[in-house]
C-alpha cells in the first residue's frame, strides 16, 4: 500500500523481522533524563537524610528520580492534600487505612523488567498479526527533542542499531543488578547542555485515540522501541477482572481508576494527588484516553475524561510545573482487533466481562491478519502557549468589568496543598474544555482512510440491503466512489480536515485492493462471480446486523470529514423539487449541526445562536463543483446530473438523521432520568423491531446512536423541545419515509 | 509657616558632613552607566578583564576567568565591541519648556539661597534611572522624549516648602530626585507633560540634624545617601543597619518613597521598621504625625501613606530613624548545598526557627558558577591544589554535582557571643540539609561582589550583552517552583524571540521572612545574531514582561523593594484590586488635585483615559 513512505514513516515490523525478538527485548534501555545507577552509596545516604527531615517544603532530590511505584505511593499517602482531606472528612482512624487500600488498588508498578517481557511477547504477536506498524518520524523527533535527545533523522542508527550480543549482555546485567557501573548516557544527549536541561524535565501527556484494547500496549511498546520513558496509563477499573494480565498491565505502567467518583472526596483526593505527583516530579509521562472509553463506533468521541485532564492542568495553573506538553496520538487500525465485539456491543449483545478465558479466546484472533497500523504522533501542544493565547483572545472578546462583590479567588491566593474540585476559575474551565476539544480535533486530523472505509461507504449507499444486488459491489465501483469521495473533493476536505491520509493501492490496482479486502475482512466479505465483493450474509438476524454494523463502524472513521459540507447537500437533496433559499439552507445547516452535536465531533462544540463561519465556504465549494446550481434571488438547487455523487456523499448522514427520527418517534417509553438506563430501555424497544436488512433500523438500534440522540434532546431542551425536533425531521424526511414504509 | 525655622536651627545644631556626591553629579559619577567614573571593568593590555580605580576591594585587580566565562557561557566575542558614545548628543536634548513667571518668582524669592540649573548635562542626569532601557538610550547619545527643564537643589525643609508653594502657584510639575538609582522608570518624565518640569534634587539636604542617644533615634534630612549616613553615624558609634545594595548612591528619601529593603533587615528591619517619623511636603502643605511614640493606634498609618508613594504625593524632607550601636562582632560565612532545593529548605528551616543571621542569601547553581568566574588573580600552585582537593572532596566524596550545587552566603552581626552561637546554630541546621560550611572568605567575597554586579552590566553592554535584574517576594511553598519556572520562562521566551545564544538566567533568594522569601532574578542575554531586524531592547522588554507575568502567575509579588514606578503600572490593578487603585487615586486627588507631583508613577494613567473615552462613546 502506498502513502507511508519510509522517509516520513518508520516501520517497526519490517525492522523487527530482521532481528531477534529476544535480543531486542533485552536491549539496552535507559531513561534519558535520570540515571538510576548513578546513585552511589554516599548519595543514597544523602537522599535518605533528605527524606527523613520533616519540613513544610520537602525538597525533591534530583537523585531520587525516577521514583519507583512504592515511593510514589508513599508520596501520595504522605501528601498534605490527603492529610487535609482526611482531617476534613473527620474519619482519621479509618481514613488512612481506606486511603492505603485505595492507593494499593490504583497504583501502577511500572518496571523495566515487565516491560521487557511485554515487549518480547508483543513483538512476537505484532510480527504475526500486523503487516506494518508505521510511526511518523516527525512525531518521534519532536519527542526526542523534548528529551534533548538527538533526533532520529540525524542519526538513524539509534533505533535501528543492530543489537549486538555484548550490548545485550550489558543490558541483562543492568536489568538484574541495580548497582552496576555508571553508563555514559551523554552520548544520547545533544550537547551542549544548558541550564534548561537541569531545570525541568518535560511534562508530557500522551493522548491517544481509543479504539481497541491494543491501545494500552502500543504506546508502551513504541516507547520501549525508541528508548524514551514509558508512560503511566490511566485505565478503567474494569480491567482488574483480567487477573494476572491486569497485573502485567500494572507492571507496565497501567493504573486503575474507578469509573465515577466525583462524590467520593477521599478517592478523588487520592486520584488527584496520584496524577499530580507524576507530573510535579516529572519522572514519568502520563497517558490517558481523552475520549474516556473505547469508541465502539470507531468514531471520535467527544472528550469526557475531564477529571484527569483537569488534574493535569491544575498542576500548571498552580505552577507546580512550568509547562505541560500534550501530545495527541492517532492510532489507526486497518482492522480493529475486537471489531466483532464492538459491533455486538452496539447492538446490545452484552460484552463479555474482561476475563482470562475471554482473552484466551482472543488468541484465536491472533492467527488472522490485521493489516497495517499507523501511529501518528501530532505536534506537541504546549499548554502554556495555548493558555496565553487563550487569555489574549478572551481579553479581546469582552472587557467585562469584574463584579467587585462576586470575586473569584485567584490562584495565587488559593492554598496549593488542598484538593478542591471546584478550584477552577471560569476561564480555566473554559480553557480546559477548549483544549480537550483541540486534542480530539488534532486526533481526527490524522485519520487514515483504509479501503474498507470506502467499501463500506459504497456498500451502504442505499439504506436497504435486501437483494443480493445491494449486498455486493463491483471492485471498479469502489475505485469510482473513492474518486468521488476523496479525489474530487480534496478541496472541501481541506477546509474541515486539512490532513488525512488515504491508504490505497498504487494506481488503483484492483487485484491488490480485492485481495486485501478479502484477506483482512474474511468475516465480512466473500467473492462472488468475477469482481463482485459480496457481504457474507448468513440469514441469522443478529449476525447479519452485526456484519452491517461492522461496515457502519468502518464507514464512521471518515464521516467527520464530510459532516458539515454534506449537511448542505443533504438539505438541498431533501428539498430537491424546489430551489432552496440561502437563509433556509443555513437554517437547515445549523439544524443538522446541532442535531448531530454528539454524533460527530466538529472543530468546536456547537453553541446556541452559532453562526458557522465555514458555511459559506462549503456552499461556494459545492457551487464551483457544480453539484449545486445557484439561481437568481439567491436560491439553490441540486444539479440532477450529479445526483449519484451527491447521494453517495449524503447517504450516511441521511441514514443517521432517519435513525434519529426513528428513535424520536418512540412513544414516551419511560420517565427514567438516568441516561444509561434510558438507553437500555430504548434499545430494547428498538431491537424488537430490528430489520437486519435496513441500515436505518440497525443504526437506530445502536446504543451509541440512541445515546447521542437522547443527549441531543437534553442539550437542546432549553431552545428546542422534542416535538419541535421531531417535527422538523418529519418535515424533512417523512414524505420519503412513509413511501419507504409502504414499500416495506 | 510653623515649620519654617526648623531646618535652620537643626542645621546649626549638628556637624556638617562632607557629602560624597557633588552638586553636579556627572563630575563624579558616570553619566551613561553605573557608579563612579573611575571605577569600571575593562579589558586590559593582557586581554583580561580588570577593575579600575581604588574604591573597592576589587579595584586594580584582574579577574582572569571572567572573560572566558563571558565568551564561553554567553558566546560573546571581542570583535563585537559596541562602546558607548563619549558625550551626550546635544541634538537629542530638547529645548526646555520654561515658565517665565515661575522663574522670575523663583529668582526673586529663592534665587540667592537655592541653587538651580538649566544645564543640559544636569537635566539629562536627572531625567533617568538605571534600567536597561534608560542606560541603552544614554549610551546611544541620550535621546529622551522629555527631560526635566530645570534642576533645583534645596538645602532644607523650608526650601522645599517654598519651592512647592511656588510650583503650586505657577502650575509646575515637580519630580523629586534622591539618589537616581531607580530601576522602575520612576524618574522618567511623562512624555505628555506640557508644563515645565522641575527636578528637585535633595542631595544638598544631607545632614544628620541630631542624634537622640536616649531613644536611639536620629533626625536626618532625606537627601543623605546611604554611605554618608553610615559613615557619619559610625563616627559616633552608631549605625542604622539599613544597607540596600545601592547604598553607595541611594538616598534616605528614596528609600522611604519606594519602601526599600536592606540586606541586614533580619537584625535591623526594613525601612518601614526603621522609620519612626517622617515629614513630607505635599502640594497642600506639610504632612507629618505629631508624636514619636514607637507604635500608635490612630487609624491607618499616615507614615504608610508616605512610604511607597514614589514621588506622587510630595517630597520627603526629614526622617526620624532608629539607630543602633555598632555591632561588636561581624562575621561572614558560606555554605554549599548539593542542590538549590536543599538550600531553600534550609533557609526555610532557618526562618522557621527565627534564627536567621543578619543576612542570608542563597545563590543558585548558575550564580554559584558565575561567582567562581569572578575570582581575582590566579593564585599560587598550592592554592589551586587546595582548591582542587576541595573540589574533589565535594564532588567525589560528598556526591555533589557541579551542575547542581549552590551556595549560601551569610553575615552575622552582634556581640561576639551572639555571633558565635548563631553561627553554630545555622551551620547545624545546614548540615541537616546536606549543606557544608565553605569558609568565611567565600562569604566576604560574595558580599563585596554585591556592589560590583551593577558595574558588570556596563562591560557587558560594551560587548553586546544586555543584563537586568528584578525581584519579587513569594510564600515559602512556592519559592522553588517560582525560581525554576521563571528561569525557564526566560530561556524559552528568549528562544521564542529568536535569541540565538542561550541566556544566563539565574536567581537568588536574598531575604527570608516568616511567611516567605525575597527572590532576585538576573537575566543576561547576548543579542548577537538575533532575528533579522530584531531590536534587542524590545526583545529584552518582551522577555522581562513574560518573566514578570510568570512571577505573578506563580504567586510572586509585583515587587519586593524596587517599587512600581512606571514600568509595572500595568499590573498594579491585578496586584491591589480595582478598589485598591481607587483608594490610592483618591488620596492622590486629595493631596495633589493639580497633579503638581506629576511623575505618573504607581497609578496607571492610561486607564482613566480609556474609561473617559468609553464614557464618551
Amino acid at each position: 500500500m502506498s502513502v507511508f513512505n519510509s522517509l516520513e514513516y518508520d516501520d517497526l515490523i519490517s525492522r523487527h523481522r530482521q532481528s531477534s525478538d529476544i535480543l531486542w527485548a533485552l536491549k539496552y534501555w535507559h531513561h534519558p533524563l535520570f540515571d538510576i545507577k548513578e546513585q552511589s552509596i554516599k548519595s543514597t545516604k544523602l537522599i535518605n537524610k533528605n527524606t527523613q527531615i520533616s519540613s513544610i517544603i520537602t525538597p525533591v532530590h534530583y537523585k531520587t528520580l525516577p521514583r519507583n511505584s512504592e515511593q510514589i505511593k508513599s508520596d501520595v499517602l504522605n501528601s498534605l492534600a490527603l492529610k487535609y482531606t482526611i482531617e476534613t472528612l473527620d474519619n482519621e482512624a479509618n481514613g488512612y487505612e481506606q486511603a492505603k487500600a485505595i492507593i494499593h488498588e490504583m497504583s501502577h508498578r511500572l518496571n523495566i523488567r515487565s516491560a521487557r517481557f511485554l515487549a518480547f511477547v508483543f513483538s512476537k504477536i505484532f510480527n504475526q498479526v500486523y503487516e506494518n506498524i508505521y510511526i511518523n518520524r516527525r512525531g518521534m523527533d519532536n519527542i526526542y527533542q523534548l528529551y534533548s535527545l538527538t533526533p532520529i533523522n540525524t542519526s538513524p542508527t539509534i533505533p535501528s542499531s543492530p543489537i549486538t550480543i555484548s550490548s545485550t549482555l550489558f543490558a541483562i546485567l543492568n536489568t538484574f543488578s541495580r548497582s552496576s557501573s555508571s553508563i555514559n548516557s551523554d552520548t544520547n544527549l545533544s550537547s551542549p547542555l544548558t541550564t534548561k536541561h537541569y531545570l525541568t524535565s518535560p511534562r508530557i501527556i500522551y493522548l491517544p485515540t481509543h479504539r481497541s484494547y491494543m491501545d494500552f500496549i502500543v504506546l508502551t511498546y513504541v516507547c520501549f522501541e525508541y528508548n524514551i520513558p514509558m508512560p503511566c496509563i490511566a485505565a478503567a477499573q474494569d480491567f482488574l477482572g483480567l487477573g494476572l494480565l491486569a497485573n502485567l498491565l500494572r507492571n507496565c505502567g497501567a493504573f486503575f481508576i474507578r469509573r465515577s467518583f466525583r462524590s467520593d472526596q477521599l478517592y478523588w483526593t487520592i486520584f488527584d494527588e496520584y496524577v499530580k505527583t507524576h507530573l510535579v516530579h516529572g519522572d514519568y509521562p502520563l497517558e490517558f484516553f481523552i475520549e474516556g472509553a473505547r469508541s465502539r463506533t470507531l468514531k471520535t468521541l467527544l472528550p469526557v475524561r475531564q477529571g484527569m485532564l483537569k488534574s493535569c492542568l491544575e498542576c500548571y495553573f498552580r505552577r507546580q510545573i512550568d509547562n505541560l506538553i500534550l501530545i495527541p496520538i492517532t492510532i489507526n487500525y486497518e482492522k480493529v482487533l475486537e471489531d466483532n465485539l464492538h459491533a455486538n456491543e452496539l447492538l446490545g449483545i452484552p460484552k463479555p466481562k474482561e476475563s482470562k478465558s475471554g482473552l484466551l479466546k482472543a488468541t484465536q484472533i491472533l492467527k488472522k491478519s490485521f493489516g497495517t497500523m499507523n501511529i501518528h504522533f501530532s505536534d506537541p501542544i504546549y499548554v502554556h502557549d495555548a493558555y496565553e493565547s487563550f487569555k489574549k483572545q478572551e481579553e479581546n472578546k469582552s472587557n467585562n468589568h469584574s463584579d467587585t462583590f462576586n470575586r473569584s479567588v485567584p490562584r495565587s491566593l488559593q492554598p496549593r496543598f488542598i484538593c478542591q474540585q471546584d478550584a477552577f476559575t471560569v476561564s480555566e474551565q473554559k480553557f480546559s474544555d477548549e483544549i480537550s476539544y483541540r486534542v480530539v480535533n488534532e486526533q481526527q486530523r490524522r485519520t487514515v482512510i483504509y479501503p474498507i472505509t470506502i467499501a463500506a461507504y459504497s456498500l451502504l449507499k442505499s439504506p436497504i440491503v435486501t437483494t443480493s444486488k445491494d449486498r455486493s459491489i463491483l471492485i471498479e465501483q469502489l475505485v469510482i466512489d473513492k474518486n468521488i469521495l476523496f479525489t474530487e473533493n480534496t478541496n472541501i476536505l481541506e477546509h474541515f480536515s486539512s490532513q488525512y491520509q488515504i491508504s490505497w493501492p498504487v494506481e488503483n490496482d484492483k487485484i491488490i485492493l480485492k485481495d486485501r479486502l478479502l484477506s483482512i475482512y474474511s468475516d465480512v466479505f466473500e467473492m462472488t462471480r468475477n469482481n463482485f465483493l459480496t457481504l457474507k450474509m448468513s440469514g441469522d438476524r443478529l449476525a447479519d446486523a452485526s456484519i452491517l454494523m461492522k461496515l457502519i463502524m468502518y464507514r464512521n472513521t471518515c464521516l467527520h470529514i464530510f459532516a458539515k459540507p454534506a449537511y448542505i447537500l443533504l438539505a438541498c437533496q431533501v428539498n430537491s423539487q424546489f430551489p432552496i433559499s440561502y437563509e433556509q439552507l443555513k437554517t437547515y445547516y445549523h439544524f443538522f449541526v446541532h442535531l448531530f452535536a454528539y454524533e460527530f465531533v466538529y472543530d468546536q462544540f456547537p453553541m446556541d445562536n452559532m453562526n458557522d463561519i465555514y458555511f459559506d465556504k462549503y456552499l461556494s465549494y459545492w457551487i464551483t463543483m457544480n453539484y449545486l446550481i445557484p439561481s437568481d434571488n439567491s436560491t439553490y438547487q441540486i444539479n440532477s446530473n450529479f445526483l449519484q455523487q451527491i447521494s453517495l456523499i449524503t447517504s450516511p448522514f441521511e441514514q443517521y438523521a432517519r435513525a434519529y427520527l426513528l428513535i424520536y418517534e418512540q412513544e414516551n417509553l419511560s420517565s427514567e432520568k438516568n441516561l444509561s438506563i434510558l438507553i437500555k430501555i430504548y434499545q430494547k424497544a428498538l431491537l424488537t423491531k430490528l430489520d437486519p436488512n435496513n441500515i436505518i433500523s440497525i443504526l437506530a438500534s445502536s446504543s451509541n446512536v440512541i445515546s447521542n440522540a437522547l443527549r441531543t434532546l437534553n442539550f437542546t431542551t432549553k431552545s428546542k423541545i422534542l416535538s419541535e425536533l421531531r417535527h422538523m425531521l418529519t418535515k424533512i424526511f417523512q414524505p420519503k419515509s412513509t413511501h419507504l414504509r409502504a414499500k416495506l | 509657616m510653623a515649620t519654617e525655622g526648623k531646618g535652620d536651627t537643626a542645621t546649626t545644631a549638628t556637624t556638617t558632613s562632607s557629602p560624597t556626591i557633588p552638586l553636579h553629579r556627572q563630575e563624579l559619577l558616570k553619566w551613561q552607566g553605573w557608579g563612579y567614573r573611575d571605577s569600571r571593568f575593562f579589558i586590559n593590555s593582557n586581554g583580561l578583564i580588570e577593575f579600575s580605580g581604588s574604591r573597592y576591594l576589587l579595584s586594580g585587580h584582574v579577574l582572569p576567568r571572567l572573560k572566558d566565562w563571558m565568551f564561553s557561557k554567553l558566546n560573546a566575542s571581542i570583535d563585537n565591541y559596541s562602546p558607548s558614545v563619549q558625550e551626550p548628543n546635544p541634538d537629542y536634548i530638547q529645548e526646555p519648556i520654561l515658565n517665565n513667571s515661575f522663574i522670575t518668582d523663583f529668582q526673586s524669592t529663592l534665587g540667592s539661597t537655592v541653587q538651580y540649573s538649566a544645564d543640559m548635562n544636569d537635566r539629562l542626569f536627572h531625567g533617568h534611572g538605571h534600567t536597561l532601557e534608560e542606560i541603552w538610550k544614554l549610551r546611544n547619545g541620550g535621546k529622551f522624549e522629555r527631560l526635566p527643564d530645570w534642576v533645583v537643589w534645596p538645602r532644607s525643609h523650608s526650601d522645599v516648602e517654598k519651592i512647592v508653594r511656588l510650583a503650586v502657584k505657577h502650575n509646575i510639575c515637580l519630580i523629586p530626585f534622591g539618589g537616581g538609582t531607580s530601576v522602575t522608570w520612576a524618574l522618567l518624565c511623562p512624555t505628555n507633560e506640557k508644563r515645565m518640569i522641575v527636578s528637585v534634587d535633595t542631595s544638598q539636604m544631607n545632614k544628620i540634624l541630631y542624634l537622640d542617644e536616649k531613644n536611639l533615634t536620629a533626625r536626618i534630612q532625606s537627601g543623605i545617601i546611604g554611605q554618608d549616613l553610615e559613615r557619619e553615624l559610625a563616627k559616633k558609634g552608631y549605625c542604622t543597619g539599613h544597607e540596600p545594595d545601592s547604598m553607595e548612591f541611594s538616598s534616605l528619601g528614596g528609600w522611604v518613597a519606594t519602601r526599600a529593603s536592606g540586606m541586614k533587615k533580619n537584625v535591623y528591619g526594613n525601612i518601614e521598621d526603621l522609620v519612626v517619623h517622617v515629614t513630607m511636603v505635599t502640594a497642600k502643605g506639610t504632612i507629618e504625625k505629631s508624636c514619636l511614640g514607637p507604635r500608635q493606634s490612630i487609624g491607618p498609618d499616615i507614615n504608610h501613606v508616605i512610604m511607597g508613594s514614589e514621588g506622587t504625593l510630595g517630597i520627603v524632607t526629614e526622617v526620624t530613624m532608629k539607630i543602633r550601636p555598632l555591632p561588636a562582632s561581624k562575621k561572614y560565612g558560606s555554605i554549599v548545598f548539593p542542590d538549590f532545593e536543599s538550600g531553600v529548605a534550609c533557609l526555610r528551616e532557618v526562618a522557621r526557627l527565627r534564627s536567621a543571621p543578619a543576612s542570608i542569601r542563597l545563590l543558585d547553581n548558575e550564580q554559584f558558577l558565575f561567582g567562581q568566574a569572578l575570582s581575582t588573580d590566579n593564585k599560587g600552585m598550592l592554592h589551586s591544589l587546595v582548591d582542587n582537593m576541595k573540589k574533589l572532596y565535594i564532588t567525589k566524596i560528598k556526591g555533589f554535582d557541579i551542575n547542581r550545587m549552590c551556595a549560601a552566603t551569610l553575615l552575622f552581626e552582634g556581640t561576639t557571643n551572639e555571633v558565635n552561637q548563631r553561627e553554630k546554630f545555622v551551620y547545624d541546621i545546614a548540615q541537616k540539609y546536606n549543606g557544608m560550611p565553605a569558609g568565611e572568605e567565600n562569604g566576604l567575597k560574595g558580599y563585596t561582589l554585591t556592589f560590583m554586579i551593577a558595574y558588570l552590566r556596563d562591560i557587558g553592554l560594551d560587548y553586546r550583552i544586555v543584563a537586568e535584574s528584578f525581584e519579587t517576594s513569594v510564600p515559602w511553598d512556592r519559592v522553588i517552583d517560582l525560581c525554576r519556572n521563571v528561569k525557564k520562562r526566560i530561556i524559552t521566551e528568549c528562544e521564542k524571540q529568536g535569541v540565538k545564544h542561550p541566556p544566563f538566567s539565574s536567581c537568588r533568594v536574598t531575604q527570608t521572612y516568616d511567611a516567605g522569601a525575597c527572590v532576585y532574578f538576573y537575566f543576561v542575554m547576548n543579542y548577537n545574531d538575533i532575528r533579522q531586524g530584531g531590536d534587542p531592547v524590545h526583545i529584552y522588554e518582551l522577555v522581562e514582561e513574560a518573566a514578570r507575568d510568570e512571577v505573578l502567575a506563580n504567586g510572586g509579588s509585583l515587587s519586593h523593594h524596587h517599587g512600581v514606578g512606571k514600568i509595572r503600572t500595568k499590573w498594579i490593578k491585578q496586584a491591589v484590586s480595582d478598589l485598591g487603585v481607587g483608594t490610592m487615586k483618591s488620596i492622590k486627588e486629595y493631596l495633589d488635585p493639580d497633579n503638581i507631583f506629576g511623575s505618573n508613577n504607581l497609578i496607571p494613567e492610561s486607564d482613566e483615559v480609556n474609561e473617559h473615552l468609553k464614557a464618551k462613546l
